[in-house]
C-alpha cells in the first residue's frame, strides 16, 4: 500500500533548470479564466489531448498566486483513501495520516488531479461536497468534516478522446466544474514554446511546427494518434543537444507514432520533406 | 499453417502520408503510366513514376493542396471541358489559392519555390472567382512546371455523372460499352462526341433524352464568353446541380476496368490466397484486397425500429475479462489494505471481514467486426418490396450502438467484389475511430453492388480485427444474405473456401458469426459452413435479437477452445491476476 507522493512546487521556479521552470505560453484566455476561476472558488476542469500542456499550466498558475501544489496521478487503484488519508499502525498505536486531498484542503494550496478518469468513479465522488458551494471534505474515519478555506482550489484534468465510453467522467461530476478546453496549441505559440521555454534555435522551431501542423491534418485513420507538443519538444530538445534535426526527429516524433513499416517509411519521407 | 496478408508497397507508396496531410484526407497515391502526367480525383492520386523524386513531391504536395482547398470538388468544372487554356489558368489561381489557406504547414522550401512559380498571379477568394478568371480568355498567366501535373475537369465531372447514369442504363450493356469507351478517352472533345452519339442513338428512347436534359448537353443558346476555341454548341452545359455520387454504381464503373486489361488496376494493399478444393490446395497471392472510405449521406428523420437496450443487454454479457475486486468477503487471496485496517481496527474495537481480493469476469475486453455485405443480391426486394439489405443495415446500426455504449471496440466494413482481383472494403468505422455522425451518414450512403467472393471478405476481416483489435477477445460478425458468388466463385469451390477462411480465423482465435438476415437464399450452405452454433437466419430483425447472445457465446468458445490448441498462435494472453 503505497501513498502516493504529492509533488509541491513553491512559487516561484529556478529558470536555470528546466524542470524548475513554471513559465507558460498562454493560448488564449486561459491565464485570466484559472485565476477569475480561484477568486469565486470554483473548480475547475482542464480537458485536452495528452502533451499540450494542462500541467505546465497549473503549475504555472500555482507559481503565479503563490500557493502550493499538490499533484495527485489517478490510476485505477487509487482508493478514496489513498485520497483522504488512512490510519497507520506505528508500535501499538495507530495514528491517522492526511491523504494530499486532506492536506491541500487544509492548507489552502492548488490539488490537482491529473487524468482523473483513470480513477475509479467511487473514488472520484469523495471530491464533490469539495466541488460545490460547500465546499466540505469528510473525513468518516475521524467523524470530521473539514472547511475547504478560500485559497483551496480542485483542479481536475482528463484526456476526453479516450476511446472506452467505460471510462467518461460522470456528468454529476463534470457539471460541478468550470471547464477550459486545451487543444494542440496554435503554430505562432507552438514556436514560442519551442523557442522562450526551450531554447530551441528559432529556424528549426519554424520547420518543426510546420511539420507538426501537416502530421496533424492527417485523417484519424492513418493515425492513431495526433503529434503531441511534447513530442515536438523533444525532437527540439534533441536537436539543440547536438543531434541531426533529421534523425531527432525521428526518433522523437515518427517512430512513437506508429509500428506500421508502411507507415513508419511514409512518415520518415514527410520528415525529409519538411526537415532535410 | 501460416496464413498472412501482405501489405504491398510501390514506390510511389511512400508519399501517402504527404499526400494525407496536405490533402486533409486520406489519399491513395498511386503509379500513373511513366511519363502520363500526374492528376488526382480527389481520393487517389496517380504520380508519374518516372519523374526525379524530389519533383514526385512536388507534384504530390501540388495535388494534394488542390484537394484541400476544394478546387476539384466544384460543379461548375465542367465548364472547363475541353478549354485547355482555360484549365491552365484554373489550376494556377486554384493552386495560389490553396498555398495561402495552408501556408502553416508547408515545408520551408517547397513555399519559397512555390511563391516564384505564382508571382503576379492575381488573387483569387474562392473556386467561383478562379474559374470566372480562368474562363475569361483576357487573363494573361504563366503557366506551371510541367512536372506538377494537371487538372483533369472530364473525369471529375464524368466521375459525378457516372453514379446516376449507371443507375439509370444499368441493363443496356451496349450503352454501357459506350460509357466505359468515354471514361477511358485522353481527348475531351472526343469524348463529349462520343458521349452525344450514345445517348442520341433511337435506341436511347426516353431514358437517354432524360439522361441528356440532367447532364444538361444537347443545343441551348451560346454562351458569349465562348471564345477559347472550344466547340461551338455542343459544350454550353448548364447549371445544374448533379446528383451525390452514388458509390455503388461508382464501383461498377471502377470494376469494370480489370476487364479491359490489368494494366489500369491500381495496385491492391492486401493479397489473400483463396483454396481451391479441386486442387486440394492454397492458390497464393490470388484475391486483391482494396479498402476505401466512402462518401457519406445525410440521414432522414428515422425512427428507431428496434430498442437498442434490448440489443445492448445481449452482448453486455459478451467477452468480458477478469478483473480484481477488492475488499470480498471471500476470495484466494489476502487484500492487503485490508488487512492492515482490520489489524488498526481491532485497536478500536470496529471488525470488517471483507478482507479478500477475488478475481471475476466483469471487465469487458471485446473486439467486434461487424462485416456487412454490400453485394447486389442484398438490394433484391422480396414480395412485400422490402430488401435484405435494409435490415442488415438498421442491424449494424444497432450494433453499433449497443458496442459503443458498452465500451468495447468496434469497427464495421461493408464489402463486396468483383472478380478476384477487386475485392472491396469499405470503411464505415475502423476501431480506433470514434463514434462521430460521419459514420452513420457512411452508413447511409451504402447501396448494394457487385457480387460476394465470401473467403476473401473473411479472411480480411480476420486480418483486421487480428491487427487492430487489441483485445483478448475478438469477433467477426458477418450479416448478409448467403449467396456467396463471384466470377469464377461459385458451388462447391466458394463453400469450400468460404469454410476454409473460417476455420483460420478460428484458429487464430477469431470468433465467427454469422446472421442472414430477411433472406432465403442458399441458407443451407451457410447453415453447413458455419454450423449450427454460430449461424442463424430469421426472416426480420426482432426475432434475431434474442438469439444473439447464444451464438456470440458459443462462437467464442469454440475459438478459445482452437486457440488453446495450436501453440504456435502468437496470442495475446489475458493478464490473469
Amino acid at each position: 500500500m503505497i501513498m502516493p507522493r504529492p509533488v509541491s512546487t513553491p512559487a516561484g521556479g529556478n529558470p536555470a533548470n528546466l524542470e524548475d521552470d513554471t513559465s507558460y505560453v498562454a493560448s488564449g484566455n486561459e491565464i485570466t479564466l484559472f485565476e477569475t476561476a480561484w477568486h469565486e472558488r470554483l473548480p475547475l476542469l482542464l480537458k485536452g489531448p495528452t502533451g499540450v500542456g494542462k500541467t505546465r499550466f497549473v503549475e504555472h498558475m500555482a507559481a503565479r498566486l503563490g500557493r502550493p501544489l499538490i499533484t495527485v496521478p489517478c490510476h485505477e487503484d487509487l482508493t478514496a483513501a489513498d485520497l483522504v488519508g488512512r490510519y497507520l499502525l506505528q508500535g501499538n498505536d495507530t495514528v491517522w495520516m492526511d491523504g494530499p486531498l486532506t492536506r491541500a484542503v487544509r492548507e489552502g494550496a492548488i490539488c490537482y488531479l491529473d487524468e482523473v478518469v483513470e480513477a475509479r468513479a467511487d473514488t472520484v465522488v469523495v471530491l464533490h461536497p469539495l466541488m460545490d458551494h460547500r465546499r466540505e471534505l469528510h473525513i468518516e474515519r475521524l467523524g470530521q468534516t473539514l472547511r475547504a478555506p478560500p485559497a483551496f482550489m480542485l483542479v481536475l484534468s482528463y484526456n476526453p478522446g479516450y476511446q472506452s465510453l467505460m471510462k467518461e467522467l460522470k456528468a454529476s461530476t463534470r457539471q460541478r466544474m468550470v471547464a477550459i478546453d486545451f487543444d494542440f496549441p496554435k503554430p505562432e505559440v507552438e514556436r514560442r514554446v519551442l523557442v522562450e521555454l526551450y531554447h530551441v534555435d528559432p529556424a528549426v522551431a519554424d520547420r518543426l511546427v510546420r511539420l507538426a501542423q501537416a502530421i496533424r491534418r492527417l485523417d484519424a485513420e492513418s493515425l492513431s494518434e495526433a503529434v503531441s507538443p511534447r513530442a515536438l519538444v523533444a525532437a527540439g530538445r534533441l536537436a539543440h543537444g547536438g543531434m541531426a534535426l533529421r534523425e531527432a526527429a525521428i526518433a522523437a516524433i515518427a517512430a512513437p507514432l506508429s509500428d506500421d513499416a508502411a507507415m513508419r517509411e511514409s512518415l520518415v519521407a514527410l520528415i525529409d520533406t519538411y526537415l532535410a | 499453417m501460416m496464413v498472412r496478408a501482405v501489405a504491398m508497397a510501390s514506390p510511389v507508396e511512400r508519399w501517402t502520408t504527404l499526400a494525407g496531410a496536405l490533402a486533409a484526407r486520406p489519399l491513395s497515391v498511386l503509379a500513373a503510366a511513366p511519363g502520363e502526367a500526374s492528376w488526382t480525383d480527389g481520393h487517389r492520386l496517380w504520380l508519374d513514376p518516372a519523374l526525379p523524386l524530389a519533383q514526385q513531391r512536388e507534384a504530390c504536395m501540388a495535388q494534394a493542396l488542390l484537394v484541400e482547398a476544394g478546387s476539384l470538388e466544384y460543379p461548375g468544372l465542367r465548364r472547363l471541358v475541353g478549354r485547355r487554356a482555360a484549365i491552365s489558368r484554373y489550376m494556377v489561381l486554384e493552386l495560389a489559392r490553396a498555398l495561402r489557406r495552408s501556408a502553416a504547414c508547408l515545408p520551408v522550401e517547397f513555399e519559397e519555390r512555390a511563391r516564384g512559380w505564382l508571382s503576379g498571379v492575381p488573387e483569387s477568394g474562392s473556386v467561383e472567382i478562379s474559374l470566372a478568371l480562368a474562363l475569361d480568355a483576357r487573363t494573361a498567366m504563366l503557366e506551371l512546371p510541367a512536372h506538377l501535373g494537371r487538372l483533369r475537369p472530364a473525369r471529375l465531372s464524368w466521375k459525378r455523372v457516372a453514379g446516376r447514369a449507371g443507375q439509370i442504363l444499368r441493363k443496356t450493356p451496349m450503352r454501357e460499352a459506350r460509357l466505359e469507351s468515354i471514361d477511358e478517352d485522353e481527348d475531351t472533345e472526343e469524348a463529349t462526341g462520343k458521349l452525344l452519339r450514345a445517348f442520341s442513338s433511337p435506341l436511347a428512347g426516353a431514358a437517354g433524352s432524360l439522361l441528356l436534359k440532367i447532364l444538361g448537353l444537347g443545343r441551348t443558346p451560346g454562351d458569349t464568353r465562348d471564345q477559347d476555341g472550344a466547340d461551338g454548341g455542343a459544350m454550353a452545359l448548364g447549371e445544374e446541380t448533379m446528383m451525390s455520387d452514388a458509390p455503388g454504381a461508382d464501383a461498377e464503373q471502377t470494376a469494370r476496368r480489370p476487364t479491359q486489361g490489368s494494366a489500369k488496376m491500381p495496385p491492391a494493399r492486401w493479397h489473400y490466397p483463396e483454396w481451391s478444393v479441386a486442387a486440394q490446395t492454397y492458390r497464393p497471392n490470388w484475391t486483391h484486397v482494396h479498402e476505401i472510405t466512402p462518401m457519406g449521406r445525410s440521414m432522414a428523420e428515422r425512427v428507431d425500429v428496434l430498442a437498442s437496450t434490448s440489443i445492448r443487454r445481449q452482448i453486455a454479457r459478451i467477452g468480458l475479462e477478469f478483473a480484481r475486486h477488492r475488499a470480498q468477503r471471500d476470495g484466494p487471496d489476502f487484500d492487503l489494505e485490508r488487512l492492515v485496517r482490520h489489524a488498526v481496527g481491532r485497536h478500536a474495537g470496529e471488525v470488517d471481514e471483507r478482507l479478500y481480493l477475488a478475481t471475476r469476469r466483469t471487465r469487458r475486453d471485446l473486439a467486434l467486426l461487424v462485416l456487412l455485405d454490400v453485394s447486389q443480391s442484398t438490394g433484391d426486394r422480396d414480395a412485400q418490396g422490402r430488401r435484405a439489405f435494409d435490415q442488415q443495415r438498421e442491424m449494424t446500426r444497432q450494433l453499433l450502438k449497443a458496442s459503443v455504449h458498452l465500451g468495447d471496440r468496434v469497427a464495421v466494413y461493408g464489402f463486396h467484389s468483383w472478380g478476384r482481383h477487386l475485392v472491396r472494403f469499405l470503411r464505415i468505422k475502423h476501431f480506433s475511430e470514434l463514434m462521430s455522425p460521419a459514420v452513420g451518414r457512411r452508413l447511409e450512403a451504402l447501396e448494394p453492388a457487385g457480387l460476394t467472393r465470401l473467403g476473401a471478405a473473411i479472411r480480411h476481416a480476420t486480418h483486421l480485427v487480428d491487427h487492430d483489435g487489441q483485445t483478448r477477445h475478438r469477433m467477426v460478425l458477418l450479416l448478409t444474405d448467403g449467396f456467396a458468388y463471384d466470377d469464377e466463385y461459385e458451388g462447391a469451390h466458394a463453400e469450400a473456401d468460404a469454410g476454409r477462411a473460417l476455420q483460420e480465423a478460428t484458429e487464430r482465435g477469431i470468433a465467427c458469426v454469422c446472421l442472414n438476415i430477411g433472406s432465403e437464399q442458399d441458407d443451407e450452405r451457410l447453415r453447413r459452413l458455419y454450423g449450427e452454433a454460430a449461424y442463424l437466419r430469421c426472416s426480420n430483425l426482432h426475432k434475431s435479437v434474442p438469439a444473439l447472445r447464444r451464438l456470440m457465446r458459443s462462437a467464442m468458445r469454440q475459438a478459445d477452445s482452437r486457440q488453446r490448441r495450436s501453440p504456435n498462435r502468437h496470442s495475446k494472453e489475458a493478464a490473469r491476476p
